[in-house]
């Protein structure tokens, strides 16, 4: 469908053929560079800085979340300023990291990691904090300790919220990634791929990078999130479908 | 043999606008594998006195002894049903969540397994012990709760209204159920309800309590044989009894 309105915007010829490439030519063009491994590489550069920063925020985020669950104290302290950050941009910061990290891989990955730690640490502060009393009460009732409460019930009990928290986080790491990579002069990636053809008005090029970044995040949620879903929060009937 | 001494405890909730006594002098005796049901109007301190035993809380006045032990907390010598469907553990499948209370006694893969499946077999749920709490009926998630509250082996069960949110039919089933679970295993019950008719079909002994603030006003031995037949005139006579001691309408 949306690829029938394109061509026929194509063969009208509204815009110049070279800046509106035909669905035909961009599919071409998406089948050299995967064929060349020109875009797979890219691909694979751009989907290891996101693994890295991904892991990164979402491993400060469950502990920021799980600190501020169970400290009254990091609670008060920490809260507002996560709540603050929360709705705030990750790009916007990008200036500022590229000034403290230098260019390259460094701020990029940071930067997703600092982008994604956010939504992970809210989410799993409500979890924490949704854990219900009943089921702390039961299991103090069969003999668990501190210790045993927290690892087999809280955070089992935490985890909807956490996944909530990880889905949202990683949407928000690819988000920033490409666009950083634009503006941190990476060697390879995604966002560098289009960035880099502008200067060659390689429009079909560009449109092909899109569609990998769609498609990647596209396999993320299919891949990874919803069948680890299915193995936990949905068989557990714990997540509202 | 005595094995629940309560000695003239009180209790007293801070509450917002002051201080509320929930219970007051409150004396009960319960014997070695005796079924003690206490029957109360809602609020006059019956999951109180319930929590109070469990060791959830601590008394205000007077103390509570099992076993000649006074209790300071909670204990594995004792097992806990709420009337809440939610305290299973979404996350555990019948028989884990049956094995919670031996897993946390240390007790090893094999012993967990073969224990767990005898408690499901008891409550007739060997069936389900792969199923998931939120694919179980209510009945049979409260069973599974007996079931796990049984597993680690206590010597009291602690029961507040377990069976309160089921409908009528469910009811009775389990009710059935739960004497024959309590004829196998011997176990010192404290049952709590607001049903007359669940307390006269259960126990040996029936406390009534009174409110405001919680005491006991009668202590009803019921010498009916069982299984008991809830539409025998003797049945009845109890029941008018005890709604008696309610006071009224029950
Ligand atoms: N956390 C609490 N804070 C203050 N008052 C409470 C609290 N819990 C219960 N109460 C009061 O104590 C009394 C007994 O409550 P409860 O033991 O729950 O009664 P029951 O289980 O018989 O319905 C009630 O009057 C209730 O309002
Ligand atoms: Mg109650």
């Amino acid at each position: 469908m949306v690829a029938l309105v394109w061509q026929t915007v194509v063969m009208l010829g509204v815009m110049p053929a070279r800046l509106f490439p035909g669905v035909d030519r961009v599919v071409a063009t998406f089948g050299r560079l995967v064929g060349n491994g020109v875009l797979p590489t890219h691909a694979l550069a751009t989907l290891a800085r996101l693994a890295v920063g991904f892991a990164l925020g979402a491993i400060v985020g469950v502990t920021l979340g799980i600190v501020m669950g169970r400290s009254r104290w990091a609670e008060d302290v920490l809260l507002p300023l996560v709540s603050v950050g929360n709705p705030i941009p990750g790009l916007a910061y990008a200036p500022l990291f590229v000034i403290w990290f230098g260019l390259g891989n460094l701020p990029a990955v940071l930067l997703v990691g600092f982008a994604a730690a956010f939504p992970v640490a809210v989410n799993t502060w409500t979890g924490v904090r949704a854990v219900k009393p009943i089921w702390i009460r039961s299991a103090i009732a069969m003999g668990a300790g501190e210790r045993q409460i927290f690892r087999k019930v809280v955070l089992p009990g935490a985890l909807p919220a956490v996944m909530t928290g990880l889905r949202l986080g990683l949407a928000r790491a690819w988000r920033v990634l490409v666009a950083v990579e634009m503006l941190t002069s990476v060697p390879l990636g995604l966002g560098w791929l289009i960035f880099g053809a502008r200067e060659f008005l390689a429009t079909d090029v560009m449109l092909a990078g899109i569609a990998v970044i769609g498609l990647v995040g596209l396999g993320l949620e299919k891949l990874v999130f919803e069948p680890l879903e299915r193995l936990t929060v949905v068989r557990w009937g714990m997540l509202a479908r | 043999m005595r094995h629940i001494e309560i000695a003239k405890v009180g209790y007293e909730y801070a509450g917002t606008a002051g201080p509320v006594t929930a219970l007051r002098e409150v004396t009960v005796d319960v014997a070695t594998s005796e079924f003690l049901c206490l029957v109360g109007r809602s609020g006059c301190g019956k999951t109180t006195l319930l929590n109070l035993v469990a060791g959830f809380l601590s008394p205000t006045r007077g103390e509570i002894r099992i076993s000649g032990r006074i209790v300071t907390g909670h204990g594995l010598d004792r097992g806990v049903v709420f009337q809440d469907f939610a305290q299973l553990f979404p996350w555990r499948t019948a028989q884990r969540n049956v094995e919670f209370g031996l897993e946390m006694r240390g007790a090893g893969a094999a012993e967990r397994t073969e224990t767990a499946r005898r408690f499901l077999r008891l409550v007739d749920l060997e069936r389900f012990a792969g199923a998931y709490p939120h694919e179980l009926s209510g009945g049979m998630q409260q069973r599974v709760a007996i079931a796990r509250a049984l597993a680690y082996n206590p010597a009291v069960l602690l029961m507040d209204e377990p069976f309160a949110a089921l409908d009528a039919l469910t009811r009775d089933e389990m009710q059935r159920l739960l004497v024959d679970v309590w004829a196998e295993t011997r176990k010192t019950v404290l049952y709590v309800t607001h049903n007359v008719a669940e307390a006269v079909y259960l126990a040996d002994r029936v406390i009534v309590l009174s409110p405001h603030p919680g005491t006991v006003v009668a202590d009803v031995r019921v010498a009916l044989p069982r299984p008991r037949d809830p539409l025998s005139l003797a049945f009845l006579e109890y029941q008018r009894t005890i709604v008696g001691h309610l006071g009224g309408r029950g």
